[in-house]
């Protein structure tokens, strides 16, 4: 609704103003915009869900055939979101430094 | 099992083969309990997940799906899960991350574990066509999957990330720990050092060397890039990270791109989007608060970093 009232009063503008019709141009980034807000929130809640309902699966999976309980805990999380995270060079100084000074590391997959 | 003390507190170290690559485990504070359950854990975990997973096993439940294509095949429900959140990945990096590449992996001799792929004398004349996601139906209430004639999934580029997620939370009560899967890793909690985790990210030229470290408090870090599954077909280097658009091999000079995500697949999901993208930002759009920042090393060694996207 909010899109189909964005390009009424932009088509009446450019109405009001000949020769400045390339503001109708507006119209189509006005939409997509918004069609793309609604496809990034969609996504991101299908992601948010979907992941949700996997790790609480194996939560109660776990659960009925504990390996060893000890090692379990179910329903309950020590992961915490992640804070602010900034990548740091490592190889301006020597062109490289060995893998043993990270504690653990990422690789290629 | 390695035990070390760094500082005042001690680290378990375990690792082991698995999904075609090496399975790593860290614990934080192993002096106070014994981890033996813990790798007994990992290992009954990694071995369900070939056997639901893997696509070089006939009698996985991935390769029976793939076998059913057409009709409804009812689903554990790890598989639905994996498939629902690898279709969700797909949405949210607008097609780049997409499971129904495998045709094109099998055109190009990715048709058994990468240890035993050999060298072709000649390429595939042409590409082969990768039909996307539509018409695969998740229906909930019966727990099926239905994949349309001609689709079939790989599922190789989450299902790494989803063990280490997996995993960690069922170890969430250790203190600190990560769970790397071929070097797609979860942490939680405190690293050795007390100040979250140290992740150092492979140099893409020197497997032995770090280009780059962050120091991440808690979520998932996935590396994508050429550098390790790449080979040959005739006279050219061919790699596993398949452009949908075409059917080839993607990722225009770009060598390697890390991302730090909420969780391992996330990451996992995210990395691929944004190699295929040419290390383009935009690529990450559909993640927006879920993942950032991301490394991009370009083929030339140019290294830039992608803030984190709030919004």
């Amino acid at each position: 609704m909010a899109t189909t009232m964005n390009t009424k009063r932009i088509t009446t503008m450019t109405n009001r103003n000949p020769g400045k019709g390339r503001r109708v141009l507006l119209v189509e980034p006005v939409s997509r915009d918004a069609q793309r807000k609604n496809d990034r929130r969609l996504a991101r809640l299908l992601i948010v869900s979907a992941l949700a309902g996997f790790t609480g699966f194996f939560g109660l999976t776990v659960a009925a055939t504990p390996p060893d309980s000890t090692a379990v805990t179910v329903g309950q999380s020590a992961i915490t979101r992640s804070a602010p995270t900034t990548f740091r060079r490592t190889d301006d100084d020597d062109g490289g430094r060995t893998s043993g000074s990270s504690e653990v590391r990422t690789k290629t997959s | 099992m390695n035990t070390a003390t760094a500082g005042a507190r001690s680290v378990a170290r375990h690792s082991f083969p698995s999904m075609g690559s090496t399975i790593e485990i860290a614990l934080i504070d192993a002096n106070e309990r014994d981890p033996a359950g813990a790798w007994r854990l990992a290992e009954t975990l990694a071995d369900e997940w070939e056997q639901t997973f893997s696509r070089f096993r006939k009698d996985s439940e991935l390769s029976k799906l793939n076998a059913a294509a057409g009709q409804p095949i009812h689903a554990s429900r790890r598989l639905y899960d994996a498939v629902d959140l690898a279709l969700a990945g797909c949405k949210a990096s607008r097609g780049l991350f997409d499971p129904t590449v495998l045709p094109a992996l099998l055109a190009l001799g990715y048709d058994r574990d990468f240890s035993q792929i050999d060298s072709a004398p000649s390429l595939a004349t042409l590409p082969a066509a990768v039909p996307g996601i539509n018409g695969i139906v998740l229906d909930p209430a019966t727990r099926t999957i239905s994949l349309p004639h001609g689709v079939t999934l790989d599922l190789g580029g989450i299902v790494k990330g989803l063990y280490a997620d997996v995993l960690a939370e069922m170890l969430a009560d250790w203190s600190g720990g990560c769970v790397s899967a071929g070097g797609d890793l979860r942490v939680w909690g405190d690293g050795p050092s007390g100040h979250g985790w140290l992740v150092g990210v492979e140099h893409p030229a020197d497997a032995n060397i770090d280009i780059a470290e962050a120091r991440v408090y808690g979520g998932g870090v996935a590396t994508s890039g050429t550098n390790r599954r790449n080979w040959r077909r005739g006279n050219r280097e061919v790699h596993h990270l398949i452009d949908p658009r075409t059917g080839q091999p993607g990722g225009r000079n770009v060598w390697s791109v890390t991302v730090v995500g909420e969780t391992a697949s996330l990451a996992e999901v995210a990395a691929t989007a944004l190699f295929l993208a040419g290390g383009d930002l935009e690529a990450l759009d559909g993640f927006v608060g879920l993942v950032g920042p991301a490394l991009v090393v370009e083929m030339d060694g140019t290294v830039r970093t992608v803030e984190r996207r709030e919004h």
